[in-house]
């Protein structure tokens, strides 16, 4: 006989008349000696009978005639929905874009510093976005070596031929762009020093920018003065020597948050 | 697919005015039945058997053939019930009062109100099975589709056709008990 098991496992074939002549006999005989399979089979064989007996109610031919025209009907009020998700989807699609690239740019984009670290005897150089203090102080920095340069021109030692100031008017320009994104961003009050004397340098920085290309030396002597009026060089020196010290706990919270 | 199935989903992928009309009529029955197998009600088997024919209306350029067209309506049928499902719990709606019935109207009250009775049982006990199980009995019992055919729309094996469909009929066995009991006790003849 077969295993009781292997008899339900074709209780759906069974039931639905899809069982092979070749199984119908051995199954039959199983039941006839099974009567907790036999009473299984009944009973699912019943269900079966009474849900065909009942058949679910149909819809009249009206509702038939009518389908596809509310079918039509329906898919000529969708079209304008869908054209107007489309163009929605289409607007978020641009502004999200746009967004990301924002955001993707601004961290790209920010200056950065490279920070060397050993490991055993493998040095490595990793680049992380700069802070604004670093950015400052490297401005700072940047400036001093160009006004210093000016400051110590002797044209006399040079010769006539020897005052070629491309390189610095380049140098300027670079300083001036740096310097006016600086200011914006040196607006809290705790900063409004180093805003100033950004401006200054942006001053300085623009009149070396139009200086002419060689032999400007009226223009080099008015820098000059320029540069020791404003005290430039030692206000660039004690700015950097306050950048060096460790930060307050409020400066520090400031700085952070500018960053 | 058949070649008269071939030139007719050619026809609408190349967006010929009457061909999708054609393709609704011939298959908007088997659409509804099974869209009303699952939800039980008129209101949203109509709804859903439409969305299923815009899907069918947008997605159709993409069907390559590879199975039957009635197989391929079935599947978007399934999935967009099953979708439904999950969203929204149908509620049942006695289709007596929807929609007039193309039986022919019963002589005797008392056994139009047993029989009314019964079909609201059934409705609720196939309401009561997981959409699964109830997507697969309604394939086989309603729509009279062979496990292979159903295997092939829900993409498993008909071996997991079969067992959900063994559990499908003893969970309504027993949802139908207590009135089977009492038919019994009244009328041998069940």
């Amino acid at each position: 006989m077969k295993p009781c098991r292997e008899i339900r496992s074709i209780f759906i074939d069974a039931l639905y008349g899809a069982l092979p002549e070749a199984r119908q006999q051995a199954f039959q005989q199983h039941l006839a000696s099974c009567n907790k399979c036999s009473a299984a089979y009944k009973k699912m064989s019943r269900t079966l009978k009474v849900m065909s007996d009942h058949p679910r109610s149909e819809p009249d031919a009206k509702f038939w005639d009518n389908y596809w025209d509310r079918l039509s009907l329906r898919i000529e009020s969708e079209k304008p929905k869908q054209n107007r998700l489309r163009w929605i989807y289409r607007v978020a699609a641009v502004l999200f874009l746009i967004g990301a690239g924002m955001i993707l740019g601004r961290f790209t984009l920010r200056p950065t510093r490279v920070v060397t670290t050993f490991k055993g005897d493998q040095e490595t150089q990793v680049v992380v976005p700069a802070s604004l203090n670093e950015r400052a102080n490297d401005f700072l920095g940047r400036s001093e070596v160009l006004l210093l340069m000016i400051v110590n021109l002797t044209p006399d030692q040079e010769g006539s031929n020897g005052l070629d100031f491309s390189k610095q008017k380049e140098i300027s320009n670079t300083l001036i762009q740096e310097a006016s994104l600086l200011k914006k961003e040196l607006a809290q009050p705790d900063r409004r020093r180093l805003q100033k004397l950004v401006s200054d340098l942006e001053l300085i920085l623009m009149q070396i920018a139009n200086l002419e290309r060689q032999n400007d030396t009226p223009g080099i002597e008015f820098l000059k003065s320029g540069v020791d009026r404003k005290g430039l060089l030692l206000k660039i020196n004690l700015e950097r020597m306050r950048m060096a010290e460790p930060l307050t706990d409020n400066e520090s919270a400031s700085s952070k948050k500018s960053i | 697919m058949t070649h008269e199935e071939q030139l007719l989903v050619e026809s609408v992928q190349r967006g010929e005015g009457p061909a999708f009309r054609d393709l609704v009529e011939r298959y908007k029955q088997k659409v509804y039945y099974l869209a009303l197998d699952m939800t039980g009600n008129h209101h949203d088997a109509e709804d859903l058997s439409q969305e299923v024919f815009m899907k069918v209306f947008t997605s159709i350029k993409d069907f390559r053939g590879d199975s039957k067209l009635s197989s391929w309506m079935y599947r978007i049928t399934v999935n967009t019930c099953i979708d439904k499902t999950r969203r929204k719990h149908f509620q049942l709606v006695e289709l007596h009062d929807e929609i007039q019935e193309t039986s022919p109207g019963k002589s005797n009250p008392q056994q139009d109100l047993e029989d009314r009775d019964v079909k609201q049982r059934i409705d609720q006990a196939l309401q009561k099975l997981p959409a699964r199980q109830r997507c697969i009995f309604a394939m086989r019992h309603y729509n009279e589709l062979m496990l292979r055919e159903i295997a092939e729309i829900l993409g498993i094996s008909e071996g997991t056709v079969k067992a959900q469909l063994f559990r499908a009929i003893r969970r309504l066995q027993k949802e139908l008990q207590p009135f089977r009991s009492k038919r019994t006790s009244t009328n041998e003849a069940l």
